[in-house]
Protein backbone atom coordinates (compact mmCIF):
# COMPACT_ATOMS: atom_id res chain seq x y z
CA UNK A 1 0.00 0.00 0.00
CA UNK A 2 3.07 2.45 0.79
CA UNK A 3 4.09 2.14 -2.77
CA UNK A 4 0.33 3.11 -3.76
CA UNK A 5 1.20 6.12 -1.64
CA UNK A 6 3.96 6.85 -2.93
CA UNK A 7 3.17 6.59 -6.25
CA UNK A 8 0.47 8.67 -5.88
CA UNK A 9 2.10 11.74 -4.42
CA UNK A 10 4.91 10.98 -7.27
CA UNK A 11 2.05 10.78 -9.67
CA UNK A 12 1.02 14.11 -8.66
CA UNK A 13 3.80 16.30 -8.69
CA UNK A 14 5.06 14.46 -12.10
CA UNK A 15 1.80 15.21 -13.95
CA UNK A 16 1.80 18.58 -12.46
CA UNK A 17 4.78 19.38 -13.34
CA UNK A 18 4.32 17.87 -16.89
CA UNK A 19 1.76 20.19 -17.29
CA UNK A 20 3.08 22.85 -16.02
CA UNK A 21 5.87 22.80 -18.41
CA UNK A 22 3.53 21.48 -21.36
CA UNK A 23 3.86 24.15 -24.53
CA UNK A 24 1.59 27.16 -23.72
CA UNK A 25 0.11 26.13 -20.62
CA UNK A 26 2.17 27.21 -18.06
CA UNK A 27 0.06 29.86 -17.01
CA UNK A 28 -2.85 27.40 -17.12
CA UNK A 29 -1.61 24.76 -14.19
CA UNK A 30 -0.41 26.30 -10.77
CA UNK A 31 0.63 23.80 -7.86
CA UNK A 32 0.80 25.25 -4.06
CA UNK A 33 0.91 23.47 -1.43
CA UNK A 34 2.01 23.14 2.72
CA UNK A 35 3.76 20.95 5.34
CA UNK A 36 3.75 21.35 8.92
CA UNK A 37 5.76 19.54 11.17
CA UNK A 38 4.99 19.57 15.03
CA UNK A 39 6.46 18.93 18.56
CA UNK A 40 3.90 18.79 21.57
CA UNK A 41 3.93 18.19 25.11
CA UNK A 42 1.11 17.86 28.23
CA UNK A 43 1.28 17.72 31.53
CA UNK A 44 -2.35 15.52 31.57
CA UNK A 45 -2.40 12.55 33.53
CA UNK A 46 -1.42 9.81 31.11
CA UNK A 47 -1.01 12.09 27.99
CA UNK A 48 1.93 11.98 25.59
CA UNK A 49 5.27 13.40 26.52
CA UNK A 50 6.88 15.00 23.92
CA UNK A 51 5.27 14.39 20.79
CA UNK A 52 6.65 14.80 17.06
CA UNK A 53 4.03 15.16 14.29
CA UNK A 54 4.76 15.63 10.99
CA UNK A 55 0.96 16.67 10.74
CA UNK A 56 0.54 17.92 7.13
CA UNK A 57 2.39 17.45 3.75
CA UNK A 58 -0.67 18.74 1.02
CA UNK A 59 -0.36 19.50 -2.21
CA UNK A 60 -2.93 21.92 -4.40
CA UNK A 61 -3.39 21.63 -8.14
CA UNK A 62 -5.44 24.41 -10.04
CA UNK A 63 -5.92 23.60 -13.74
CA UNK A 64 -7.32 26.93 -15.45
CA UNK A 65 -9.24 25.73 -18.51
CA UNK A 66 -10.14 29.53 -19.44
CA UNK A 67 -10.80 33.05 -17.69
CA UNK A 68 -14.12 31.29 -16.56
CA UNK A 69 -13.43 27.74 -15.88
CA UNK A 70 -10.96 25.90 -13.53
CA UNK A 71 -9.88 22.88 -11.55
CA UNK A 72 -9.07 22.96 -8.29
CA UNK A 73 -7.79 19.71 -5.98
CA UNK A 74 -5.92 19.22 -3.08
CA UNK A 75 -4.91 15.91 -1.66
CA UNK A 76 -3.66 15.73 1.55
CA UNK A 77 -1.03 13.04 3.50
CA UNK A 78 -1.76 13.58 6.89
CA UNK A 79 0.59 12.18 10.00
CA UNK A 80 2.71 10.58 7.82
CA UNK A 81 0.72 7.59 6.41
CA UNK A 82 2.29 4.48 6.34
CA UNK A 83 -0.09 1.57 5.42
CA UNK A 84 3.02 -1.03 5.11
CA UNK A 85 3.07 -1.98 8.78
CA UNK A 86 0.76 -3.41 10.90
CA UNK A 87 -2.42 -1.50 11.67
CA UNK A 88 -2.55 1.92 9.82
CA UNK A 89 -1.16 4.92 10.75
CA UNK A 90 -1.84 8.64 9.10
CA UNK A 91 -4.14 9.15 6.32
CA UNK A 92 -3.91 10.38 2.71
CA UNK A 93 -7.58 12.30 1.87
CA UNK A 94 -8.93 13.79 -1.12
CA UNK A 95 -9.67 16.89 0.74
CA UNK A 96 -10.78 19.24 -1.84
CA UNK A 97 -11.79 18.39 -5.71
CA UNK A 98 -14.20 20.69 -7.64
CA UNK A 99 -14.68 22.19 -11.08
CA UNK A 100 -15.56 26.17 -10.81
CA UNK A 101 -16.98 28.56 -13.21
CA UNK A 102 -16.67 32.36 -12.77
CA UNK A 103 -19.40 33.92 -14.35
CA UNK A 104 -17.94 36.92 -12.45
CA UNK A 105 -16.78 38.18 -9.54
CA UNK A 106 -20.34 38.38 -8.02
CA UNK A 107 -21.72 35.19 -8.92
CA UNK A 108 -19.71 31.54 -9.39
CA UNK A 109 -20.40 28.12 -9.09
CA UNK A 110 -18.52 25.22 -7.74
CA UNK A 111 -19.13 21.34 -8.21
CA UNK A 112 -17.68 18.56 -5.97
CA UNK A 113 -15.82 18.22 -2.62
CA UNK A 114 -14.95 21.25 -0.69
CA UNK A 115 -14.86 22.81 2.38
CA UNK A 116 -17.62 24.29 3.68
CA UNK A 117 -17.15 27.96 4.04
CA UNK A 118 -17.98 28.21 8.05
CA UNK A 119 -16.47 30.74 10.35
CA UNK A 120 -13.07 32.46 9.55
CA UNK A 121 -10.91 29.81 9.50
CA UNK A 122 -12.63 26.59 8.34
CA UNK A 123 -11.93 27.55 4.82
CA UNK A 124 -8.49 27.26 5.28
CA UNK A 125 -8.71 24.90 7.58
CA UNK A 126 -5.22 22.71 6.98
CA UNK A 127 -3.09 25.37 6.02
CA UNK A 128 -1.03 26.54 9.04
CA UNK A 129 0.95 28.71 7.36
CA UNK A 130 -1.88 30.88 6.92
CA UNK A 131 -2.62 31.40 10.69
CA UNK A 132 -0.38 32.74 13.97
CA UNK A 133 -1.02 29.47 15.99
CA UNK A 134 -0.39 25.99 15.42
CA UNK A 135 -3.71 24.58 16.56
CA UNK A 136 -6.87 26.36 15.46
CA UNK A 137 -9.39 27.87 17.87
CA UNK A 138 -10.77 24.39 19.17
CA UNK A 139 -14.13 26.31 20.74
CA UNK A 140 -15.39 26.44 17.75
CA UNK A 141 -12.79 24.07 14.97
CA UNK A 142 -12.32 21.29 17.33
CA UNK A 143 -14.58 18.20 18.08
CA UNK A 144 -16.82 18.10 20.84
CA UNK A 145 -19.26 15.45 22.32
CA UNK A 146 -22.64 14.84 20.68
CA UNK A 147 -25.64 13.73 22.15
CA UNK A 148 -24.28 10.35 21.91
CA UNK A 149 -21.21 11.08 23.79
CA UNK A 150 -19.08 10.52 20.23
CA UNK A 151 -16.94 13.34 19.56
CA UNK A 152 -17.46 15.13 16.48
CA UNK A 153 -17.09 18.80 14.89
CA UNK A 154 -20.10 20.91 15.09
CA UNK A 155 -20.31 21.39 11.53
CA UNK A 156 -19.07 19.16 8.09
CA UNK A 157 -15.78 20.20 7.75
CA UNK A 158 -16.09 19.30 4.26
CA UNK A 159 -19.14 18.48 1.65
CA UNK A 160 -20.13 17.04 -1.75
CA UNK A 161 -22.65 18.74 -3.61
CA UNK A 162 -23.09 22.00 -5.32
CA UNK A 163 -22.30 25.48 -3.55
CA UNK A 164 -23.00 29.16 -5.26
CA UNK A 165 -21.09 31.91 -3.74
CA UNK A 166 -19.54 35.25 -4.80
CA UNK A 167 -18.33 39.18 -4.15
CA UNK A 168 -20.25 41.48 -5.12
CA UNK A 169 -17.85 44.99 -4.27
CA UNK A 170 -19.47 47.91 -3.46
CA UNK A 171 -17.19 51.17 -3.92
CA UNK A 172 -15.52 50.78 -0.20
CA UNK A 173 -17.05 47.51 1.09
CA UNK A 174 -17.42 44.46 0.06
CA UNK A 175 -20.34 41.54 0.57
CA UNK A 176 -18.93 37.81 0.01
CA UNK A 177 -21.91 35.24 0.23
CA UNK A 178 -21.82 30.89 -0.07
CA UNK A 179 -24.42 29.07 -0.31
CA UNK A 180 -24.24 25.18 -0.84
CA UNK A 181 -26.20 22.07 -0.74
CA UNK A 182 -24.48 18.70 0.18
CA UNK A 183 -24.98 15.03 1.23
CA UNK A 184 -24.52 16.52 4.64
CA UNK A 185 -22.34 14.11 7.18
CA UNK A 186 -22.76 10.19 6.99
CA UNK A 187 -20.78 7.18 5.88
CA UNK A 188 -19.66 7.55 2.78
CA UNK A 189 -20.27 11.74 2.20
CA UNK A 190 -18.75 12.29 -0.85
CA UNK A 191 -20.38 9.13 -3.36
CA UNK A 192 -23.69 8.94 -1.77
CA UNK A 193 -26.69 10.67 0.65
CA UNK A 194 -27.58 8.15 3.41
CA UNK A 195 -30.64 9.93 4.54
CA UNK A 196 -33.26 12.18 3.36
CA UNK A 197 -31.56 15.32 4.46
CA UNK A 198 -29.66 17.01 2.50
CA UNK A 199 -26.84 19.18 4.17
CA UNK A 200 -27.33 22.95 3.34
CA UNK A 201 -25.32 25.71 4.72
CA UNK A 202 -24.23 29.11 4.23
CA UNK A 203 -22.34 32.25 4.74
CA UNK A 204 -22.51 36.30 4.72
CA UNK A 205 -19.52 38.55 5.33
CA UNK A 206 -19.67 42.14 4.91
CA UNK A 207 -15.56 43.68 4.62
CA UNK A 208 -15.48 47.52 4.54
CA UNK A 209 -12.18 48.66 3.06
CA UNK A 210 -9.13 50.46 4.64
CA UNK A 211 -10.50 50.27 7.98
CA UNK A 212 -10.32 46.26 7.43
CA UNK A 213 -13.31 45.57 9.89
CA UNK A 214 -15.46 42.36 8.79
CA UNK A 215 -18.57 41.26 10.17
CA UNK A 216 -19.85 37.60 9.05
CA UNK A 217 -22.62 34.78 9.89
CA UNK A 218 -22.47 30.99 9.15
CA UNK A 219 -25.14 28.35 8.99
CA UNK A 220 -24.55 24.82 8.82
CA UNK A 221 -27.34 21.79 9.46
CA UNK A 222 -27.86 18.27 8.39
CA UNK A 223 -29.06 15.04 9.89
CA UNK A 224 -25.84 13.41 11.27
CA UNK A 225 -25.79 9.74 8.99
CA UNK A 226 -22.69 9.18 11.21
CA UNK A 227 -24.70 10.29 14.73
CA UNK A 228 -27.52 8.27 14.43
CA UNK A 229 -29.21 10.32 11.93
CA UNK A 230 -29.77 13.33 14.52
CA UNK A 231 -30.33 16.79 13.33
CA UNK A 232 -28.12 18.74 13.97
CA UNK A 233 -27.55 22.94 12.91
CA UNK A 234 -24.78 25.42 13.82
CA UNK A 235 -25.24 29.23 14.11
CA UNK A 236 -22.28 30.95 14.45
CA UNK A 237 -21.06 35.09 14.24
CA UNK A 238 -17.50 36.32 13.50
CA UNK A 239 -16.11 39.88 13.69
CA UNK A 240 -12.59 40.64 12.20
CA UNK A 241 -10.84 43.92 13.05
CA UNK A 242 -7.68 45.04 11.46
CA UNK A 243 -6.38 48.32 12.77
CA UNK A 244 -2.37 49.65 12.50
CA UNK A 245 -1.14 45.75 12.85
CA UNK A 246 -3.18 45.31 15.42
CA UNK A 247 -5.46 42.11 14.48
CA UNK A 248 -8.51 41.00 16.65
CA UNK A 249 -10.50 38.01 15.69
CA UNK A 250 -13.60 36.80 17.68
CA UNK A 251 -16.43 34.01 16.53
CA UNK A 252 -19.39 32.87 18.57
CA UNK A 253 -21.22 29.33 17.76
CA UNK A 254 -24.61 27.85 19.01
CA UNK A 255 -24.81 23.96 18.47
CA UNK A 256 -27.85 22.51 18.56
CA UNK A 257 -28.44 18.89 18.47
CA UNK A 258 -30.57 16.58 18.83
CA UNK A 259 -30.76 14.28 21.87
CA UNK A 260 -31.73 10.29 21.30
CA UNK A 261 -33.64 8.39 23.46
CA UNK A 262 -32.65 5.04 25.84
CA UNK A 263 -32.78 3.12 22.39
CA UNK A 264 -30.77 5.70 20.71
CA UNK A 265 -32.46 7.48 18.59
CA UNK A 266 -33.54 10.79 17.58
CA UNK A 267 -36.31 11.85 20.32
CA UNK A 268 -37.00 15.25 18.67
CA UNK A 269 -36.04 17.30 21.69
CA UNK A 270 -32.51 19.48 21.15
CA UNK A 271 -29.08 20.48 23.25
CA UNK A 272 -28.35 24.00 22.64
CA UNK A 273 -24.45 24.68 23.31
CA UNK A 274 -22.22 27.51 22.70
CA UNK A 275 -19.04 28.69 22.19
CA UNK A 276 -16.60 31.49 21.72
CA UNK A 277 -13.65 32.76 21.52
CA UNK A 278 -11.63 35.91 21.25
CA UNK A 279 -7.76 36.15 19.50
CA UNK A 280 -5.71 39.30 19.50
CA UNK A 281 -2.22 39.61 17.82
CA UNK A 282 0.27 42.43 16.79
CA UNK A 283 3.29 42.03 15.02
CA UNK A 284 6.63 43.17 16.11
CA UNK A 285 9.48 44.20 14.28
CA UNK A 286 7.29 43.06 11.17
CA UNK A 287 8.13 39.12 11.70
CA UNK A 288 7.42 38.31 15.02
CA UNK A 289 4.13 38.09 16.23
CA UNK A 290 2.63 37.31 19.35
CA UNK A 291 -0.67 36.60 20.16
CA UNK A 292 -3.16 35.85 22.68
CA UNK A 293 -6.40 33.48 22.80
CA UNK A 294 -9.04 32.81 25.61
CA UNK A 295 -11.66 30.45 24.12
CA UNK A 296 -14.79 28.73 25.71
CA UNK A 297 -16.83 26.04 25.03
CA UNK A 298 -20.25 25.29 26.98
CA UNK A 299 -22.08 21.87 25.25
CA UNK A 300 -25.03 22.20 27.14
CA UNK A 301 -26.36 26.00 28.14
CA UNK A 302 -29.17 23.99 30.24
CA UNK A 303 -26.98 21.53 32.44
CA UNK A 304 -24.35 23.64 34.68
CA UNK A 305 -20.98 23.33 35.60
CA UNK A 306 -19.95 21.66 32.24
CA UNK A 307 -18.33 24.03 30.29
CA UNK A 308 -14.57 24.33 29.43
CA UNK A 309 -12.26 27.03 28.96
CA UNK A 310 -8.28 27.39 27.02
CA UNK A 311 -6.43 30.22 27.38
CA UNK A 312 -3.65 30.19 24.72
CA UNK A 313 -0.31 32.41 24.46
CA UNK A 314 1.62 32.08 21.69
CA UNK A 315 4.69 33.34 19.32
CA UNK A 316 4.89 33.41 15.30
CA UNK A 317 7.56 34.11 13.79
CA UNK A 318 7.91 34.58 9.64
CA UNK A 319 11.41 33.38 8.79
CA UNK A 320 10.14 34.21 5.21
CA UNK A 321 7.51 34.91 3.86
CA UNK A 322 6.67 31.54 3.68
CA UNK A 323 8.51 29.80 6.80
CA UNK A 324 6.74 29.91 9.73
CA UNK A 325 8.02 28.80 13.13
CA UNK A 326 5.36 28.82 15.94
CA UNK A 327 5.26 28.11 19.44
CA UNK A 328 2.65 28.54 22.01
CA UNK A 329 1.32 27.08 25.09
CA UNK A 330 -2.36 26.57 25.97
CA UNK A 331 -3.86 26.31 29.92
CA UNK A 332 -7.14 24.14 29.58
CA UNK A 333 -9.29 23.95 32.70
CA UNK A 334 -12.86 22.60 33.45
CA UNK A 335 -15.91 23.82 35.21
CA UNK A 336 -16.91 20.54 36.71
CA UNK A 337 -14.41 20.03 40.06
CA UNK A 338 -13.80 16.56 38.67
CA UNK A 339 -11.45 16.97 36.03
CA UNK A 340 -7.99 18.05 36.14
CA UNK A 341 -6.88 21.15 34.17
CA UNK A 342 -3.49 20.82 32.16
CA UNK A 343 -0.90 22.64 30.36
CA UNK A 344 -0.18 21.76 26.38
CA UNK A 345 2.51 22.83 24.88
CA UNK A 346 3.28 22.94 21.00
CA UNK A 347 6.00 24.18 18.61
CA UNK A 348 6.02 24.05 14.71
CA UNK A 349 7.24 24.67 11.73
CA UNK A 350 5.00 25.71 8.58
CA UNK A 351 5.77 25.89 5.03
CA UNK A 352 3.84 27.32 2.05
CA UNK A 353 5.11 26.38 -1.31
CA UNK B 1 43.32 70.17 -4.16
CA UNK B 2 42.61 67.05 -3.68
CA UNK B 3 40.50 67.91 -0.89
CA UNK B 4 38.22 69.93 -3.08
CA UNK B 5 38.01 67.04 -5.46
CA UNK B 6 37.28 64.67 -2.57
CA UNK B 7 34.07 67.01 -1.23
CA UNK B 8 32.97 67.18 -5.07
CA UNK B 9 32.80 63.63 -5.41
CA UNK B 10 31.22 63.46 -1.86
CA UNK B 11 28.70 65.56 -3.01
CA UNK B 12 27.83 63.81 -6.00
CA UNK B 13 27.78 60.53 -4.35
CA UNK B 14 25.35 62.17 -1.96
CA UNK B 15 23.14 63.71 -4.93
CA UNK B 16 23.31 60.14 -6.68
CA UNK B 17 22.51 58.27 -3.50
CA UNK B 18 19.31 60.76 -2.94
CA UNK B 19 18.37 59.98 -6.31
CA UNK B 20 18.34 56.68 -6.08
CA UNK B 21 16.41 56.76 -3.08
CA UNK B 22 13.78 59.09 -4.46
CA UNK B 23 13.51 56.83 -7.55
CA UNK B 24 12.88 54.10 -5.59
CA UNK B 25 10.07 55.79 -3.21
CA UNK B 26 7.83 56.71 -6.64
CA UNK B 27 5.98 53.51 -7.58
CA UNK B 28 4.16 53.43 -10.85
CA UNK B 29 1.15 51.20 -11.74
CA UNK B 30 1.53 50.23 -15.07
CA UNK B 31 -0.71 48.07 -17.86
CA UNK B 32 -0.61 46.57 -21.11
CA UNK B 33 -0.35 49.58 -23.90
CA UNK B 34 -3.51 48.10 -25.58
CA UNK B 35 -5.89 47.88 -22.17
CA UNK B 36 -8.42 50.48 -22.55
CA UNK B 37 -7.71 51.36 -18.32
CA UNK B 38 -6.27 54.47 -17.98
CA UNK B 39 -7.07 55.49 -14.31
CA UNK B 40 -7.88 53.15 -11.49
CA UNK B 41 -8.67 53.87 -8.24
CA UNK B 42 -6.67 53.55 -4.77
CA UNK B 43 -9.66 51.05 -3.56
CA UNK B 44 -9.85 49.12 -6.95
CA UNK B 45 -6.48 48.54 -6.45
CA UNK B 46 -6.64 47.10 -3.02
CA UNK B 47 -9.74 44.89 -4.26
CA UNK B 48 -7.29 43.81 -7.30
CA UNK B 49 -4.07 43.47 -4.87
CA UNK B 50 -5.61 41.60 -2.54
CA UNK B 51 -7.54 39.24 -4.51
CA UNK B 52 -11.22 40.13 -4.09
CA UNK B 53 -11.71 41.74 -7.46
CA UNK B 54 -10.03 39.84 -10.72
CA UNK B 55 -11.17 41.89 -13.15
CA UNK B 56 -11.07 45.37 -14.51
CA UNK B 57 -14.01 47.52 -14.72
CA UNK B 58 -14.15 46.80 -18.57
CA UNK B 59 -14.37 43.21 -17.47
CA UNK B 60 -10.69 42.09 -19.17
CA UNK B 61 -9.41 39.46 -16.41
CA UNK B 62 -6.51 40.43 -14.51
CA UNK B 63 -2.99 39.04 -14.02
CA UNK B 64 -1.37 40.58 -11.18
CA UNK B 65 2.26 41.28 -11.04
CA UNK B 66 4.59 42.48 -8.64
CA UNK B 67 8.00 44.40 -8.31
CA UNK B 68 9.75 42.98 -5.49
CA UNK B 69 12.12 45.90 -4.28
CA UNK B 70 8.89 48.32 -4.62
CA UNK B 71 6.91 45.71 -2.49
CA UNK B 72 7.20 47.59 0.72
CA UNK B 73 6.11 50.95 -0.71
CA UNK B 74 3.49 49.47 -2.91
CA UNK B 75 1.80 47.35 -0.47
CA UNK B 76 2.31 49.45 2.37
CA UNK B 77 0.36 52.36 0.27
CA UNK B 78 -2.28 50.07 -1.16
CA UNK B 79 -3.06 47.51 1.70
CA UNK B 80 -1.90 49.12 5.02
CA UNK B 81 0.10 45.83 5.10
CA UNK B 82 3.56 44.87 5.88
CA UNK B 83 5.09 42.31 3.03
CA UNK B 84 5.21 39.41 5.66
CA UNK B 85 1.23 40.33 6.13
CA UNK B 86 0.62 40.15 2.30
CA UNK B 87 2.65 37.10 1.83
CA UNK B 88 0.44 34.97 4.84
CA UNK B 89 -2.70 36.98 3.16
CA UNK B 90 -2.21 35.75 0.24
CA UNK B 91 -1.55 32.02 1.33
CA UNK B 92 -4.74 32.23 2.56
CA UNK B 93 -6.43 33.29 -0.43
CA UNK B 94 -5.13 30.25 -2.50
CA UNK B 95 -5.88 27.72 0.07
CA UNK B 96 -9.25 29.04 0.74
CA UNK B 97 -10.16 28.57 -2.83
CA UNK B 98 -10.80 32.31 -3.52
CA UNK B 99 -10.95 32.35 -7.65
CA UNK B 100 -7.59 34.54 -7.80
CA UNK B 101 -3.76 34.08 -8.59
CA UNK B 102 -1.12 35.45 -6.56
CA UNK B 103 0.78 38.48 -8.12
CA UNK B 104 3.61 37.17 -10.12
CA UNK B 105 7.06 38.40 -8.71
CA UNK B 106 9.86 39.86 -10.68
CA UNK B 107 12.86 41.05 -9.47
CA UNK B 108 14.12 43.09 -12.34
CA UNK B 109 11.74 45.96 -13.61
CA UNK B 110 12.59 44.83 -17.48
CA UNK B 111 11.02 41.26 -16.67
CA UNK B 112 8.13 43.01 -15.12
CA UNK B 113 7.70 45.05 -18.18
CA UNK B 114 7.70 42.21 -20.58
CA UNK B 115 5.10 40.33 -17.97
CA UNK B 116 3.00 43.94 -18.80
CA UNK B 117 3.87 43.83 -22.61
CA UNK B 118 3.37 39.88 -23.18
CA UNK B 119 -0.47 39.90 -21.11
CA UNK B 120 -2.98 42.46 -22.32
CA UNK B 121 -4.96 41.72 -18.66
CA UNK B 122 -1.70 42.17 -16.60
CA UNK B 123 -0.79 45.17 -14.03
CA UNK B 124 2.34 45.45 -11.69
CA UNK B 125 4.21 48.03 -10.45
CA UNK B 126 7.14 49.33 -10.97
CA UNK B 127 9.68 52.03 -10.23
CA UNK B 128 9.05 55.30 -12.25
CA UNK B 129 12.41 55.52 -13.09
CA UNK B 130 11.97 51.77 -15.35
CA UNK B 131 8.90 52.85 -17.03
CA UNK B 132 9.36 52.68 -20.55
CA UNK B 133 6.98 53.74 -23.73
CA UNK B 134 6.19 49.92 -24.39
CA UNK B 135 4.16 50.16 -21.28
CA UNK B 136 0.86 52.78 -20.27
CA UNK B 137 1.44 54.23 -16.77
CA UNK B 138 -2.29 54.27 -15.57
CA UNK B 139 -2.99 57.68 -12.95
CA UNK B 140 -4.42 56.70 -10.02
CA UNK B 141 -7.65 58.80 -8.71
CA UNK B 142 -6.82 60.34 -11.49
CA UNK B 143 -3.63 61.88 -10.42
CA UNK B 144 -0.23 61.28 -12.91
CA UNK B 145 2.67 59.83 -10.39
CA UNK B 146 4.77 62.89 -10.69
CA UNK B 147 1.82 64.57 -9.08
CA UNK B 148 2.50 66.02 -5.48
CA UNK B 149 -0.55 63.88 -4.41
CA UNK B 150 -0.15 60.80 -6.12
CA UNK B 151 -1.05 57.95 -3.80
CA UNK B 152 2.08 56.26 -4.26
CA UNK B 153 4.50 58.51 -2.94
Amino acid sequence: MNRFCASLFLLTLLLGGAVTHAAGQGDRMSLYGFFDFEVGSNDQVGGPAWTFDQHHLNVVSIYRLDDRWRVFAEVEWEHGPDFKTSGTSGAIILERAVVEYKHSDALQLKIGKFLTPFGLYNLRHDASPAFFSTSLPDAVYGAHANTLRAQQRLFAKVATGLQVLGSVLGRSWALDYYLYISNGRGSQPASADNNSNKGIGGRLAVSVLHSAVQLGASYYADRNGTAAQTRQQTVAMDATVHYADFLMEAEMFVPRLERVDLAGRPDGSFRIGRGYYVQVSHPLLERWTPFGRYGLYDPDTGAPGDAERSVVVGLNFAATGAVFFKTEVQLRSFQDPALASYRVWLGSVAVAF
Amino acid sequence: MSTVLGRRVAAALIVAIVAIGSAHAQVAVIVNANNPIGDVTLDELERLYSGRQTAFANGLQVALGEYKPARRLFYGKVLQMTETAVSRHWISVVFSERNATPPRGFQSPDDARRFVVANLGAICFIDLVSVSDDVKVVTIDGRDPRDPKYALR
